[in-house]
């Protein structure tokens, strides 16, 4: 199958999306949130500098929006609907962004002078902190100190993943195991947790 | 560096690179917009940056964690000490129990506590001396026969005798009351040897009923003789 016919099937798919959802049907709603919110919390997480929570907010956001346009107008072109959202995600961010510093003028005149917090958000540390823990009970039923070294140097100190599989003598195959593994688990664990289990975890399809 | 993801799905590298925020502004619209249409992808994408989050957290939360898990292994080794002493103590309590045998005369003492050699000490108006007065026995020696000189007129009902082993773990007394005088003015009382040995032992002599006077007090420490014909 070429990429043309891919982005195609796409088309089709959502342009059959579409019409269904002005039609009031409302599993292809639910179709539509399930196949976008992940990537767009993606989209917002990145144009919001990792903020998770305001990218989650935004995300629900974009959504509503979405949904609101193809039960009315519809979309001009559906298979632009991707790019629809992301550019509403990213918009939403801007306004939430411009939204928040207006506040911060409002109260504090200093603030005109507003530059970035690199520091992380409460809420953000709020949301980090219990991945935090389930990150380490993830780290804690690990069997051996080789998946943890290579789980740590991966996600925690960016290391390339030739340069792990160098230095620990792996194999692409024996890296991309112990990848998806912790995967797997971060995802039962955030089941478990309760932790946006509606929002993130509808599919139980993996990589 | 631009261009679309087209069939196959971004590397390993391509992620890495995007959660890093490494890839270009062109490059990283490509990247999620695969991930808009593909769901799975996204999620697997998604779970990447949540691992990331979340080992970023680490560092913070693991002091905190080390102190929690210190002050639960702390309690948890104060309980186990608890127990194995409660254990011990009851342990003990079983082998040893609380009450001290102690004989007014010779002939309650059983003939098998007598069949070696006897060991007696005499102890005179030693009131207000908290000092450990030392007794190295024979080790066949069976009793030892405690003599007290009370120094005060005895109650209505004679003296109270007390003799309590100094043990902090395993208390163990006996007190006779209704004690008398012999025609000496001696208190004579016989304790087992066995008993003893190793312990510091305190004698307490009272008039019976108490008159409120300050008791006369001894304190023993008992040990075996160390020989060469011990089996």
């Amino acid at each position: 199958m070429s990429t043309d016919e891919v982005g195609a099937q796409t088309d089709l798919s959502n342009r059959a999306l579409c019409v269904r959802i002005r039609a009031g049907d409302f599993g292809a709603e639910t179709l539509l949130i399930t196949r976008l919110q992940s990537g767009l919390r993606l989209v917002a997480n990145r144009a919001a500098g990792g903020d998770l929570e305001l990218s989650r907010d935004v995300c629900q956001e974009t959504l509503v929006i979405l949904l609101r346009r193809l039960r009315t107008t519809g979309l001009d072109d559906p298979s632009g609907l991707e790019a629809f959202a992301a550019q509403t995600a990213r918009n939403l961010v801007i306004a939430a962004r411009r939204k928040n510093q207006r506040q911060r003028t409002a109260t504090d005149s200093e603030a005109l002078a507003f530059v970035p917090d690199p520091r992380p958000l409460v809420q953000e540390e709020e949301a980090s902190g219990r991945l935090g823990v389930l990150v380490h009970r993830l780290l804690a039923e690990l069997p051996g100190d080789r998946d943890r070294a290579i789980l740590t140097r991966f996600y925690l100190k960016e290391h390339d993943k030739s340069e792990i599989c160098r230095d620990l003598n792996l194999t692409d195959l024996g890296f991309n195991q112990v990848i998806f593994r912790a995967r797997n688990r971060l995802r039962q664990l955030l089941i478990q947790a309760g932790i946006d289990k509606r929002d993130l975890l509808d599919s139980e399809g993996g990589s | 560096m631009s261009g679309s993801f087209g069939h196959e799905p971004p590397d390993e590298a391509t992620i890495a690179a995007y959660l890093s925020d490494r890839l270009e502004p062109s490059r990283a619209e490509a990247f999620e917009a695969y991930c808009l249409r593909h769901p799975d992808f996204a999620q697997r994408v998604e779970l990447d940056l949540f691992l990331k989050v979340g080992f970023r957290q680490m560092p913070a939360q693991d002091p905190v964690r080390r102190t929690g898990h210190r002050r639960r292994t702390m309690l948890a080794i104060a309980a186990g000490l608890t127990l194995i002493v409660a254990c011990g103590l009851l342990l003990l309590r079983s082998v040893h129990p609380g009450a001290l045998l102690a004989y007014r005369s010779a002939t309650e003492v059983p003939a098998s506590l007598l069949s070696g050699p006897r060991v007696s000490i005499t102890l005179i108006r030693l009131r207000g001396d908290s000092a450990v007065h030392r007794i190295v026995a024979p080790r066949r020696a069976g009793v030892l026969a405690v003599r007290v000189a009370p120094d005060s007129a005895p109650g209505r009902l004679g003296y109270a005798m007390g003799i309590a082993l100094e043990s902090a773990v395993i208390p163990r007394s006996v007190t006779l009351d209704d004690v008398h005088a012999d025609a000496n003015g001696y208190i004579e009382v016989y304790l087992p040897l066995a008993d003893l040995v190793g312990q510091t032992l305190r004698i307490t002599v009272n008039p019976s009923p108490l008159t409120g006077t300050e008791s006369l007090s001894f304190r023993l420490q008992v040990a075996y003789a160390q020989s060469s014909d011990t089996p």
